[in-house]
């Protein structure tokens, strides 16, 4: 007998809409609104032992003490499977339902959601296993007929398969796996399905880019301080500390003190990612020590950090670049830097 | 253009003289390939190895390897261009190949050129074992192991080591004329009867940026604006690899099988017209020689009246700009596009379950447009395991893991522990597979 706890918000319990959204949580026994459906769906096989209900402003404004009853609430009723939603296109309560499954998650219960692909929930917890709905509830029947069996093979802890074969949205995990066909085949065949318009799906999901919002602009550039940062892997000669040409995963500090500009006698370019033989004979050319030395004698900025920070670039993975880039931010603060030049190659 | 190749499959290696095929088998004589490639001064010394697959064996140092072809008829030099070949056009006539066999250039990286050109990393191909992930532990091959004179350039290395490979290569080829092939196919680009969507190869390739080397076209490496050429040139080997990077889709077998020429000419006349293929080259230095690159592939295709696009590329990291840039162009001007391409695997040397995950910390694709919408993925090749200990090595007998550690030996019969000995870049020749030879992909989850 499965044991499911189903999580719903104050609209699908039938206590109102916008007017009720501050609803406090609260658990009722046995299915309620969209959870009768469910319950009938599991049949012999389980039930749906407990129902929590909280308002969507609720959930949202006060979110600590949300998590707290819905952690209490998993940790009383002890479910195999938690249902949340679906939430459709209603945002707060897909933030909600994703919330939800993250306590689920922490607390090793299987979880599953159904949102609309455009929901913002699917932000706030990339990991859950969301189900893709309509924008309403018109789609509930056929959405809980996805999300419970995919729920019950979590449940049961059976392996389960890709996304788009279980029917869950990619949850920013890919794992290596055969297809039919070679990749050489698969690739005419795409290209021929999308010239005679049939239907094809892409081996390669192509995600938006993150925006980084830029700092605000330094008032007074000529009482600044500013550092030097470069993932262009100039470096003294001789590369004392073996920097890599390429897939580096640390960053270096090396002193300019008491330099005007870079000498090839002094450092070399040690970056493989292109022709580095003219960085090489001119560092300046990477790290323009003799234009910021100009720059500071004609008074247009304040004061140059005479440390300076480098790493190579060049097929960095992405979890490294994330840690050199804080750790490096974190350094620079520490100096009492105002402003960075970030010299890329 | 119409191209006859006749097919001679190699199942067996046997030592002896005079060098032959016959029902598979091929003899070669170690002694006569030596002295061939001794009549190069730049070679000191040469050892020739018969490898198969499934051996106990782990071959290091792997500068290129070549498939013996020879043209028999029509005009032209199969790989043209390069080793003194002319650089007439080819694709045409007929042209005797070995399936199944590879002559295989190894060769230590010189000192001073292992401190120039980042990419003239070692590399190995492991015969059997959790390490034989690639086609290249598939194929027989006559392996030269080649000591050179030590202080010869970057070019003179390079040409040296592929003149010495393709002698011995155009030497087995050559004992091949006057046989029946078994397996003869007719290559041509005949229209269809009926009319079908026209469809373009857009294969772009990589060009280094240091002069002399990387992947050529009748030999020419540097960086040029698009051009046209027909398969059945590729098939006679006008896309040859060099003998200094280590990459993975520079290799000279590699473009001669390319399994994207086959599985368009299966396609052609059935469904869909192929027009050609566009070389473009990419890792371009500046962004508008980008733009320029991309734009015209896509007028090219264009006034080929293209609806449709194959793209492939064969390496790089911001290679894949102009790619993406040509995707866009190529989309925005109503020429739908499909994307054959490696993930960033480069992080993956093992799979170890955390390693082999990528897409929450880890982008597949370094750049994308919006555009590429049809995008076919070949997955990784890194090994689940250690690599063991292997009874024979052949090309040498220790490996450098880290270019800027060059003292750092690390013995090649050993066991290896690619992550912990090369961090995030794989020594395993070939461990992209970016024309899509294999089956493995990446799902999401």
């Amino acid at each position: 007998m499965l044991r499911v706890g189903h999580y719903i918000n104050q609209f699908f319990a039938g206590i109102g809409g916008e007017q009720s959204a501050n609803l406090t949580p609260q658990g009722r026994d046995g299915p309620v609104g969209p959870g009768r459906a469910l319950h009938l769906l599991l049949k012999d096989t389980g039930a749906v032992v407990s129902t929590l209900i909280c308002g969507d402003s609720f959930f949202n404004e006060r979110a600590a003490e949300a998590r707290t009853a819905v952690r209490a609430w998993m940790e009383e009723i002890r479910p195999d499977l938690v249902i949340a939603g679906p939430a459709f296109a209603a945002g707060r309560y897909g933030v909600a339902c994703a919330e939800v499954c993250r306590q689920a998650a922490e607390l090793d219960i299987a979880a599953v959601t159904g949102m609309h692909p455009e929901n913002p929930g699917l932000l706030v917890h990339k990991q859950a296993y969301v189900v893709p709905t309509g924008d309403s509830a018109a789609d509930l029947a056929r959405a809980l007929n996805v999300m419970l069996p995919l729920g019950q093979k979590l449940a049961s802890r059976v392996p389960v398969g890709p996304a788009a074969v279980e029917g869950y949205l990619p949850r920013g995990v890919r794992r290596p796996g055969a297809r039919g066909e070679i990749g050489a085949e698969r690739a005419i065949a795409m290209l021929v399905a999308k010239l005679t318009a049939q239907p094809f799906q892409t081996e390669i999901p192509v995600d938006k880019y993150e925006a980084v919002p830029p700092a605000p602009p330094i008032a007074d550039l000529r009482h600044a301080t500013i550092a030097v940062v470069t993932t262009g892997a100039v470096v003294p000669r001789g590369n004392p500390d073996h920097l890599k040409r390429c897939s580096e995963t640390r960053w270096a500090q090396y002193t300019l003190a008491g330099r005007d500009r870079l000498s090839s006698d002094e450092f070399e370019c040690v970056h493989g990612g292109f022709f580095n033989l003219m960085a090489s004979e001119n560092p300046n050319l990477v790290l323009p020590l003799d234009v910021l030395r100009d720059l500071q004698r004609e008074g247009k900025i304040g004061n140059l950090l005479d440390t300076y920070f480098t790493t190579t670039g060049n097929d960095q993975r992405l979890i490294d670049c994330k840690r050199n880039g804080a750790e490096i931010a974190a350094a620079v603060q520490s100096a009492g830097v105002d402003g960075v030049l970030l010299v890329a190659t | 253009m119409r191209l006859e190749l006749g097919t001679f499959p190699v199942t067996r290696l046997a030592v002896g003289s005079p060098t032959g095929w016959s029902g598979g088998q091929l003899t070669v004589d170690p002694a006569r390939l030596a002295r061939l490639v001794l009549e190069d001064s730049r070679i000191r010394d040469v050892r020739v190895d018969l490898v198969e697959p499934g051996e106990d064996a782990r071959i290091i140092h792997v500068r290129d390897v070549i498939e013996p072809r020879v043209k028999v008829m029509g005009p032209g030099h199969a790989y043209p261009g390069i080793c003194g070949h002319p650089p007439d056009s080819v694709g045409e006539g007929v042209t005797f190949r070995f399936s199944g066999l590879g002559v295989l250039v190894a060769s230590e990286v010189l000192p001073h050129i292992r401190r120039a050109v980042s990419a003239a990393t070692d590399s190995l191909i492991d015969m059997s074992g959790p390490g034989a992930v690639t086609v290249y532990s598939t194929l027989r091959y006559v392996a030269l192991t080649l000591v050179t004179q030590p202080d010869l350039e970057l070019a003179e290395w390079n040409d040296g080591l592929r003149r010495a490979g393709h002698r011995v290569a155009d030497d087995l080829a050559s004992s091949l004329r006057g046989l029946e092939p078994p397996e003869p196919r007719i290559f041509s680009l005949a229209p269809p009867q009926a009319p079908l969507p026209r469809v373009v190869h857009v294969h772009t390739l990589n060009a280094s940026m240091v002069p002399d080397i990387g992947t050529g076209v009748y030999g020419f490496t540097p960086h040029a604006l698009p051009m046209l050429l027909h398969p059945n040139e590729i098939l006679d080997g006008a896309i040859a690899g060099d003998m200094v990077v280590g990459y993975p889709g520079k290799c000279t077998w590699l473009h001669v099988n390319n399994p994207v020429l086959t599985a368009l000419y299966a396609r052609h006349s059935k469904d869909v017209e192929w027009v050609g293929s566009i070389i473009a080259r990419t890792r371009w230095g500046a962004l508008r020689e980008k733009q320029l690159s991309a734009y015209q592939t896509v007028k090219l295709a264009q006034m080929l009246h293209a609806q449709g696009a194959l793209v492939t590329w064969n390496h790089g990291g911001n290679d894949l700009i102009e790619v993406m840039l040509t995707i866009q162009g190529l989309e925005k001007a109503g020429i739908k596009t499909a994307f054959l391409t490696i993930e960033s695997d480069i992080k993956v040397v093992k799979l170890s379950r955390e390693l082999a995950e990528t897409g929450s910390d880890e982008p597949p694709l370094l750049f994308s447009v919006p555009e590429a919408d049809a995008i076919v993925s070949t997955g990784t090749l890194a090994p689940g395991e250690v690599l063991p200990r292997v009874s024979r090595v052949i090309g040498g007998d220790s490996l450098v893991f880290d270019q800027e550690r060059p003292d750092a030996r690390t013995p090649a019969a050993g066991v290896l522990d690619l992550e912990a000995l090369s961090g995030a870049y794989s020594p395993i020749f070939g461990h992209f597979d970016n024309y899509g030879l294999g089956r493995q992909s990446y799902y999401d989850y």
